[in-house]
């Protein structure tokens, strides 16, 4: 059996495959230096969130290699500094691409979407509410991809959570269509992309109308010449 | 190669049999197996296979397969397991195409060679085959219980596969012993070969199934199980119990959703998908697949009760909660007709209907006034005493209606066991505790209640 090699994925890679797939994702560019990163702020309008993208910092949060509520370009030529400070304390001698700078999505219900290969059933899609309701209480759904319209219905629905989506103690419904098209895109997406072994879209953000992909973490399966592993 | 129907079909519903391994020493599984199948009362051709014996059991005996002069359709395997792929080229020279191995000695216990070795044989000689590592199978259609034990005499309308050997004994002989019966036991063993879909594939066919028990370890093909499972169902209930065993893929640190697909959501997700009712435990397992097999699909979830005593109507008037059943209020035009019937002055005529009576005849009228007034999707009837009649009475009133049907008896000693029996008989499903009926039949109605939702967004979508 050859050695299984699990291959880092950069957001950005990410992020352009979840855009063939037409999964909102919050308008963004990519920077090397602080003033790129300025002037991209600038054109997307503030406030703008910086990611540390680098190989060695998969919990970029964790490695303080986020920055949110940046108001101005100031704030994001200072922050750039301060984002690449703390990674390369966290992780010294990191590697490090560059910074991938957002345009803030606003506040909202916060739910998780992921897929996994499962070694039985295959590429299989994940959907829970984020935060404590996934980590503490479990309180996910999963399917078998690929998803028919009915399955991603159904797998929303499941969750005990689905209350706080369909509009509970006198608040405005969200948009659950919305959701079910993105669990649908996310099973295209591994169906067609067997080499992913694992992919987290969290948080995702779902609104009145419509939702975004606030982070993508994906994990490929492939053996030592680049093929995936059965 | 005869494909996986077929192949089970040869077997099941073999005329003319082969015992490789059959003995005389009443210490030997090969004594059990001869045994269980006489007494099962097979009607077919046994052809008894043993070097060292003229005769097994009174049964002329042949020093191998080859030497027997007749035809044979089906093997029975019990050698041991570096002798069993030498037996499979025998027996396809005789002509035989689905052989089961009962054998055990494989890759459960550390030689994958012989596993591997017998699958190749399998494949080259073009026969089929169920095991090994199983108890065997049984398929009462055919009279023929090929299993170490029990010997099952009792048809039914409940098919059992498994893939452990005492899951499988257990159920089948739950059922004989209630008078419930099976159709079918098959236990799935190592699956080299014929697996858990084609069984299914083969019930769905099998006139005598009404619904299916099925106990799995691991699934052998997932996306086949998924397609065969879910068509399967529609045809024949399915109830599945999920146990262990399938070690936890490797799944990166790194990602959630990793961390969040333990050893089971993903066959969780995968049976809602498919809308199979998944039981927690065995003793669930064969209650719900009772409630499949020998209730009438529910069309709705609202519970009508009438017990003997008001503490089995508490019991199942809480348990109904919990399972999303509802117990509507009684019209008053029909709690007065029940009035009319006499009941005893400490009767409560409000659902849960408590009637602390011991005559057949009262619960009879009462449940018959109430299928007319049509306030339930299903009727339960809960005996928590011993009741004098009571099995003729259900199966009068389960002539007379179209809602689903359903007893608990409990606590009512001979009456109750014999009642058991001839309801059993009858096709109406008893459960021995109150909360195991509801649990029962809270799974029969979520799993219509799905199979109608679907149904509906179908229409609306097409």
């Amino acid at each position: 059996l050859l050695p299984r090699v699990e291959r880092y994925v950069s957001e950005p890679e990410a992020v352009q495959l979840l855009e063939e797939y037409g999964i909102p994702y919050p308008a963004h560019g990519f920077a090397r230096d602080a003033k790129e990163a300025a002037r991209i702020a600038e054109e997307l309008g503030f406030p703008v969130v910086l990611k540390v993208i680098s190989p060695a910092v998969l919990h970029k949060s964790d490695a303080g290699g986020v920055l949110v509520g940046l108001e101005d370009g100031v704030a994001v030529r200072e922050g750039f500094g301060a984002v690449v400070g703390r990674v390369s304390r966290a992780v010294p001698g990191a590697q490090f691409e560059g910074v991938l700078v957002c345009k803030q999505a606003p506040d909202g219900l916060e739910v998780i979407v992921g897929a996994l290969e499962d070694e039985t059933f295959g590429p299989s899609v994940m959907f829970g509410l984020g935060g404590i309701y996934t980590e503490v209480l479990r309180d996910v759904a999963f399917r078998v991809a690929p998803l028919r319209h009915r399955d991603a219905e159904e797998m929303i629905r499941e969750i005990q959570g689905y209350p706080l989506l369909s509009g509970a103690r006198g608040q405005a419904p969200l948009d659950v269509g919305a959701l079910v098209e993105l669990l649908l895109s996310v099973s295209r997406l591994v169906t067609e992309h067997r080499q992913i072994q694992e992919l987290d879209l969290n948080p995702v953000r779902v609104y009145e109308q419509g939702l975004l992909a606030l982070d993508a973490r994906m994990v490929l399966n492939m053996d030592a010449e680049g093929k995936r592993t059965p | 190669m005869t494909d996986g129907v077929e192949a089970l079909d040869n077997l099941l519903n073999a005329r003319s049999v082969a015992v490789v391994g059959a003995s005389n020493d009443q210490g030997k599984l090969g004594y059990a197996l001869l045994d269980t199948i006489r007494r099962s009362q097979y009607e077919g051709a046994l052809y008894p296979v043993n070097p060292r014996a003229d005769q097994v059991q009174g049964i002329p005996a042949y020093p191998s397969i080859t030497a027997v002069p007749d035809s044979i359709e089906a093997a029975v395997i019990l050698v041991p397991a570096a002798y069993v792929a030498g037996v499979i080229r025998e027996a396809a020279a005789k002509g035989v195409r689905v052989a089961a191995i009962l054998s055990a000695g494989f890759r459960e216990s550390g030689r994958p060679d012989l596993e591997e070795d017998l699958m190749q044989t399998a494949r080259d000689c073009g026969v089929r085959l169920l095991g090994p590592n199983i108890q065997g199978f049984s398929y009462l259609p055919n009279r023929l219980c090929a299993m170490f034990w029990p010997a099952m005499t009792t048809p039914g309308p409940m098919a059992v596969v498994a893939q452990s050997g005492s899951v499988t004994a257990a159920l089948a002989e739950w059922a004989a012993e209630e008078g419930l019966g099976v159709s079918a036991a098959v236990n799935l063993g190592n699956q080299v070969d014929l697996c858990e879909s084609d069984v299914l594939e083969f019930l769905a066919q099998d006139e005598h199934t009404k619904a299916v028990a099925l106990h799995l370890e691991a699934v052998k093909d997932g996306r086949r199980f998924l397609e065969v499972a879910e068509h399967v169902n529609l045809l024949k209930p399915i109830a599945v119990l999920k146990t262990g065993r399938s070690a936890v893929g490797r799944r990166s640190a790194s990602s959630h959703t990793g961390a969040l697909a333990g050893r089971d959501e993903v066959f969780e997700g995968a049976c809602r998908q498919m809308g199979l009712v998944r039981a927690g435990d065995l003793q669930e397992l064969y209650d719900t697949a009772k409630a499949l097999a020998a209730m009438r699909q529910p069309c709705g979830n609202r519970l009508f009760v009438v017990s003997t005593s008001g503490g089995g109507g508490t019991l199942i008037a809480d348990e109904a909660e919990r399972r999303g059943l509802v117990l509507p209020p009684l019209p008053q035009a029909l709690i007065e007709e029940l009035q009319q019937l006499d009941p005893p002055p400490n009767a409560s005529l409000a659902n849960p209907v408590d009637l602390p009576s011991f005559s057949a005849g009262l619960f009879e009228g009462a449940v018959s006034l109430a299928v007319r007034h049509d306030v339930a999707d299903i009727y339960l009837i809960s005996f928590g005493d011993p009741v004098p009649g009571s099995a003729g009475a259900v199966q009068r009133l389960a002539g007379q209606m179209q809602a689903s049907l359903g007893v608990a008896y409990f606590g009512g000693g001979e009456v109750e066991r014999a009642s058991r029996i001839d309801l059993h008989r009858a096709g109406i499903p008893v459960w021995p505790t109150p909360e195991r009926a509801v649990r029962a039949i809270g799974a029969a109605v979520r799993r219509a209640a799905q199979l109608s939702d679907r149904e509906v967004s179908v229409a609306a979508q097409g």
